[in-house]
């Protein structure tokens, strides 16, 4: 450790050495002299002493003094007074070093005043915000709360308090979790980061959690807040209490009950004991009378049941669920997640889709409904199949296997749900979706668990609007050449493996230059489309992207600026192609660019089925066979965030269609669907031909 | 058509008074009736004597109409038996669930009696 020295007593101990070195040195050198010569040398020696004495004082007091003195007056400046004076005097050599000291003293006293002046100016703005805040805070019913992302609370207001019944021991930095139920809480945050990385932000996730033990419920909403570079930090949760509002609805919903069901009943006997008795003048008296006296009785309770009914809907606020739309994909996502662990295997297959409600109580009572039939079946492989009725999504659990009786599945639903949902039961989330659910068989000895959903038609992100159709293409070599069919020609038609995919390019020449942008596919497997298996690239494709085809297809040069050359690529959708027989929309001109891409590097040697030409074959008297005319004729729906997916998922579902239709019409084998295909494409080629003669021979 | 006429019918429903109207125009349309207030009663009377047409209400006690009607459909021997579900359930996805447990129709309360008369003879004669 340095001990602290002064420059006097450096200086000091400096001449002291010195000193007693010279008058070492002196007498030293006294003893080798003659007598005669010492006395010379002592005086000489005495002389230089005390010049050198007295020029060891002179340093002292003009420069080591004052250099500590400054050094104290310098550490009063730095640490407790900038005002501070140096009381030096004027007897020494500091002059210079004075003046820089005092220069930087008065610079720092100005900096230190303007620093204060705005740290005020700040304090007093912050004050004021904070002074706007608290008053906002304080005036809202509902709760607010600002959490980091380890859930840890940063601000809350006393509604929030007082709605989580944590007057006492809420506070800053502690957990959220004692207080509101942590499943909800981490269920929205997950549904806002995964719109976040979807690119399809929504200001915020609406969500009904428990507090209080899981005694009461409230509806909340999360937004996600970022950081300075744009990046998530925590979020901000506002609730409101939800148990008069749910009482509110509970009443709704019974007075609806009553209004649809109580009253039915009542009317029904009513207007059947009229009917019979209009209906039949001659009845003897005693009959009439005992009808007579139903119509008395059953008016009755229906004047006092529609007082009731009349007294309740008065009573009630415009309360609503917390309702929300929610993508098909990301509620199954959350749903496989929540079964890592359990033996229970879950494969989404269908048209994915957007569907209106809770998400949360939705995936518990999926969750419970698994482990029921995992349970009561013993099967550990489910689908869980997506597909659109009217107004409604289906989600169906499907199994190998008995449907389950109606009653046991009650049974499952009476029982309260676990998960953060207060008291609601499987039931009651039902009836709050305003739906039902029931087991049926779904043919091929599989069973299924249906559960009808509001179609959030109106409600999700918009749909990119119909973009104009490519036109057809036509690759003559490859409607000479028939499609080989090689070890596929007698296999079962819904027993093979598909790959439907489609292309994005640049334009629609490939001979000139034009190239892929974006590329899709999905796995059809057993006749199920694998919702989840699918491929999904953007291109680069080394050239200006034209602003015509942008039109078709929506990819920008910003958007692949930073992807891969499709020959990177394209090893990759061959392994996901590899063993299915490939699927597309007006075939040659996908086909076109993915043989001339592959040329020399990959082989695509499986058979190409064409739905377009598919859909000629079978629906000969239709005129339009484009891809969105197929799929409004047979009331297939896909909502998909890029256009190439969705036209994949789209070709996907149009196949399985037609081949039931190919079924239907004895086509069973994949080699007869095959020369069915070639049929209609020499028949379209004819007639592309003879269009090609009548408009050269009219010009 | 004569079949028709002469066809059984178990009227399921815990309400005595459609109960007696019921009984009563089934009766005067030259049907055979008769009738149970509940689930495991349905099953017993249909074990006891298979009726052509059941006249099956959704919400009684014990089994419910929907448990009802999928018992009968998984049991091959009563598959060809008609169902007619009367209901004050009258949500389209009650409607569907009905129909996709098997019944052949569904009735929502209230209804015409004339109707629901001329509505049996049709599925029974569906049958024929």
């Amino acid at each position: 450790m340095a001990r602290d020295r002064t420059v006097t007593g450096i200086v000091g101990a400096l001449f002291v050495g010195f000193t007693t070195s010279l008058v070492i040195g002196f007498a030293i050198l006294a003893f080798t002299l003659d007598e005669g010569a010492v006395r010379p040398l002592a005086t000489t020696a005495g002389g230089l002493l005390a010049i050198f004495l007295a020029l060891a004082g002179l340093i002292v007091q003009r420069l080591a003094r004052p250099l500590d003195r400054l050094s104290l007056d310098v550490l009063i400046v730095a640490r407790e007074n900038l005002s501070h004076r140096f009381a030096l005097g004027t007897r020494h050599w500091l002059g210079k070093l004075i003046q820089g000291f005092d220069t930087m003293r008065d610079r720092l006293t100005g900096a230190e005043a303007r620093g204060a002046q705005a740290l005020a100016e700040a304090q007093n703005q912050g004050a004021e915000q904070k002074r706007w805040l608290e008053a906002i805070l304080l005036d809202l019913t509902e709760g607010i709360v600002v959490c980091n992302l380890q859930h840890q609370v940063l601000l809350y207001n006393q509604a929030a308090a007082e709605l989580l019944g944590a007057a006492q021991n809420f506070g800053l930095g502690r957990s959220l979790f004692p207080f509101l139920a942590r499943e909800p809480v981490l269920h929205a945050l997950e549904r806002q980061m995964q719109r976040l990385e979807s690119g399809w932000a929504a200001p915020s996730a609406r969500f009904m959690c428990g507090v209080a033990g899981g005694q009461r419920l409230v509806g909340a909403r999360l937004g996600i807040v970022f950081d300075a570079k744009g990046g998530p930090n925590g979020y901000v949760i506002s609730f409101a209490e939800l148990s008069e509002e749910e009482t509110a609805l509970a009443k709704r919903d019974d007075l609806l009950e009553m209004a649809t069901e109580e009253l039915r009943a009542p009317i029904a006997n009513l207007r059947a004991a009229a009917e019979t008795l209009s209906q039949n003048p001659d009845l003897p008296d005693a009959q009439r009378a005992v009808f007579q006296k139903v119509v008395a009785d059953e008016s009755m309770a229906l004047s006092r049941r529609l007082e009731a009914l009349a007294r309740g809907y008065r009573e009630l606020g415009g309360a609503r669920w917390m309702m929300a739309e929610i993508h098909s994909n990301d509620l199954i996502t959350s749903l496989i997640r929540r079964l890592t662990g359990t033996p229970l295997q879950l494969t989404p297959t269908g048209l994915p889709d957007w569907l209106y409600g809770d998400s949360l109580s939705l995936l518990i009572l999926l969750e419970l409904l698994l482990r029921q039939l995992h349970s009561a079946t013993g099967c550990e492989v489910f689908d869980i199949a997506v597909s659109r009725g009217d107004n409604r999504v289906y989600l169906d659990l499907v199994w190998q296997g008995e449907p389950i009786p109606a009653g046991q599945l009650e049974s499952w639903l009476s029982q309260p749900l676990i998960g953060g949902l207060g008291p609601l039961t499987g039931r009651g989330v039902l009836r709050r979706h305003g739906s039902d659910t029931w087991s049926q068989s779904a043919g091929g000895g599989t069973a299924r668990l249906r559960i009808p959903l509001a179609s959030a038609q109106t409600g999700g992100p918009r749909e990119r609007p119909l973009r104009p159709q490519r036109p057809e293409f036509y690759d003559f070599d490859l409607l000479v050449h028939p499609v080989p069919t090689g070890r596929f020609t007698d296999r079962p038609l819904k027993q093979l493996t598909y790959v439907a995919f489609d292309l994005e390019t640049t334009g629609l020449r490939p001979t000139d230059g034009d190239q892929v942008v974006a590329i899709a596919g999905v796995r059809i497997v057993n006749g199920r489309i694998l919702t989840t298996e699918t491929f999904e690239r953007l291109v680069n494709p080394g050239r200006q992207i034209p602003e015509a085809s942008i039109r078709f297809h929506g990819v920008t040069d910003e958007m692949v600026r930073d992807k891969p050359p499709f020959a990177v690529v394209l090893p990759a959708f061959h392994l996901f192609a590899a063993d299915a027989v490939l699927v597309a929309h007006n075939a040659a001109f996908d086909i076109t660019f993915l043989h001339r891409a592959a040329a020399g590097m990959l082989h695509f040697d499986q058979p190409v089925v064409d739905t377009l030409l598919l859909s000629a074959h079978l629906y000969p008297a239709e005129a339009d066979h484009s891809l969105d005319a197929i799929a409004a004729r047979l009331g297939l729906h896909v909502v998909q965030r890029h256009s190439a997916l969705r036209d994949s998922l789209l070709t996907a579902a149009i196949l399985l269609r037609l081949l039931d239709r190919c079924e239907e019409r004895g086509i069973t084998r994949f080699g007869q669907l095959a020369a069915a295909s070639d049929m209609a494409a020499q028949l379209r080629a004819h007639q592309h031909e003879l269009e090609r003669h009548a408009a050269g021979s009219a010009s | 058509m004569s079949w028709v006429v002469s066809a059984s019918i178990l009227v399921v429903d815990d309400e005595p008074n459609i109960v007696l109207s019921l009984e009563f125009l089934l009766k005067q349309a030259g049907f055979r009736v008769r009738t149970v207030s509940n689930g495991e009663a349905a099953l017993a009377a249909i074990a006891e004597e298979p009726p052509d047409l059941l006249l099956l209400d959704v919400m009684i006690p014990g089994r419910d109409g929907y448990a009802v009607c999928q018992e009968i459909r998984s049991n091959p021997a009563w598959r060809d038996m008609r169902i007619i579900m009367l209901t004050a359930k009258g949500g389209d996805i009650q409607r569907e669930k009905g129909l996709s447990l098997g019944a052949d129709e569904y009735v929502t309360k209230p209804f015409s009696t004339r109707e629901l008369v001329e509505r049996v003879r049709r599925v029974l004669d569906r049958q024929g």
